[in-house]
């Protein structure tokens, strides 16, 4: 059968180079995106500049300008992003009819059948990257990796220069894998460190292992992961976004506190977000989940099953708050993160005794009311004043 | 040295290739050629979208805000070598 010709395109130093796209005047420095401008804040993305500096994504910023006190330091802005990433995605669209986001600055193509070759292949990646400059902005770079399989074409545009394009044949394939086991995609530290004690160093040592060997050390993964290096698919290109498996927020806490009505309030934050994307994608859930970092590495966590469903803010909300007032703090919070899975497409079903529908009836007016007139223009009295709790942010791994 | 501004600026645009541009704006009684639209993003809040474009001229970095519920045009940002 004849080998698929996978692309995955990696932008490079993402919101960064956005930001310097947009201010010309920050080009050539070193700039660093964070959250929140806080000392405590973290950093989410650095220039290219900032980065031989040392700053790279999850320095504290306090820690940052120690490194560069020049540094420039930007307040994320996922609307910039989002719309960046829409102008690309929409380039990329137009050379294939499967093309699979894959984060807000990351995707796959399957080119199979649209180009002859990886030799095709190849300038039709150049000649992306050059639209890229040319109609989205001149600042904008990417890496790209081409090969037969989503984990090597993955693989090749990780490890290409930042800027290029690597192809990963068969004839290649055992040098690009000289590399420690830990290198690649979807091996984690500790999967890297059972492997290493297994005596599987690199990624080289990881193809040529017994598959049974792996599964037994790591169970079906460590067979995928042997599919993987062999170059054998074991998943494809999505056309459609794929359903999520769950929906959650998180928010760092800009003061550490154990104050329960402040944290009340950032939960009932979360849990709007989290419902607000829940009812928009017209799922429910079954499960909602609660965590709590606390300072010194303690953590409060709690899951609540609801076999009816979690639809409304409110179903997701109260259980989360009563757990929540009940709960002894043995130091103060410094993150929440706010989840829910199970999900399904919401029934609607009618129920004889109870007034759910009409409460979910209620639920998707005020959503449709805040879709009209702005986020938040409708919400409950304890969101009052709560503005700066848990703004509109985006990760790396989210696709909006 | 970055700037909130947040004023309201008279524009003049270019239509070009079936899209808007800022060419020319006035703010504080002077007026200002754009010299480069560098990035166009849209922000959308409920019904009302705004157009935030980010441009320069040979000395400024200006962010200037389109915006549909009532067509106005605000700059929101100035950035200017220290």
């Amino acid at each position: 059968m004849k080998h698929k010709i996978i692309v995955h395109l990696d932008m490079n130093s993402y919101f960064a180079s956005v930001e310097q796209q947009a201010n010309p005047f920050l080009r050539g420095k070193s700039v660093a995106v964070c959250a929140y401008l806080s000392d405590n804040g973290t950093i989410i993305a650095s220039s290219v500049e900032a980065k031989a500096k040392g700053i790279k994504t999850g320095t504290r910023v306090s820690d940052a300008l120690r490194l560069d006190p020049a540094l420039v330091l930007v307040e994320n802005e996922p609307a910039k992003y989002r719309t960046v990433t829409e102008r690309i995605f929409n380039i990329l669209r137009s050379y294939t009819d499967a093309m699979e986001p894959y984060s807000i600055d990351e995707a796959f193509m399957d080119l199979t059948g649209w180009v002859k070759d990886f030799t095709e292949a190849e300038q039709l990646a150049r000649k992306i990257k050059q639209r890229i400059m040319s109609e989205v902005g001149d600042w904008l770079r990417c890496s790209v990796g081409i090969s037969w399989t989503k984990f090597l074409a993955k693989f090749a545009g990780d490890i290409a220069p930042k800027g290029e394009v690597l192809i990963i044949t068969p004839k290649n394939l055992e040098a690009c894998l000289e590399r420690d086991v830990g290198s690649a995609w979807g091996i984690g530290r500790s999967t890297a460190k059972r492997l290493e004690m297994a005596g599987i160093m690199t990624l080289l040592q990881l193809k040529r292992s017994d598959p049974s060997r792996l599964r037994k050390l790591l169970g079906i993964n460590g067979y995928y992961l042997w599919c993987h290096v062999n170059g054998q698919e074991v998943s494809s290109i999505a056309q459609e976004p794929r359903q999520p498996k769950s929906i959650g927020h998180s928010f760092c806490l800009p003061q550490k506190t154990s104050d329960k009505r402040y944290l009340a309030k950032a939960l009932l934050k979360l849990c709007e977000k989290t419902g607000r994307r829940l009812r928009a994608r017209e799922l429910e859930a079954k499960t909602a989940h609660l965590h709590i970092d606390c300072l010194y590495g303690g953590s409060i966590q709690k899951t609540i099953s609801k076999p009816g469903g979690i639809f409304t803010t409110d179903e997701l909300f109260s259980p989360l708050h009563d757990f929540l007032m009940a709960a002894h703090m043995p130091m103060a919070a410094t993150k929440m993160a706010v989840s829910v899975t199970g999900l399904s497409a919401a029934s609607g079903q009618l129920e004889m005794f109870s007034d759910r529908p009409k409460r979910m009836g209620i639920s998707l007016a005020m959503d449709r009311i805040n879709d009209r007139y702005g986020e938040y223009m409708l919400v409950s009295g304890l969101m009052f004043d709560s503005d700066d709790l848990a703004r509109d942010r985006v990760g790396f791994r989210s696709l909006y | 040295m970055l700037e909130q501004v947040h004023e309201p600026i008279e524009v003049l645009v270019k239509f070009y290739k079936a899209q808007v541009f800022p060419s020319f704006f006035k703010w504080r009684e002077k007026t200002y050629k754009v010299e480069k639209v560098n990035l166009v993003h849209r922000l959308k809040e409920g019904e009302n979208n705004i157009y935030y474009f980010s441009v320069s001229d040979n000395a400024n970095f200006f962010r200037l805000a389109f915006f549909t519920k009532d067509l106005s045009w605000k700059i929101e940002e100035l950035y200017h070598e220290a």
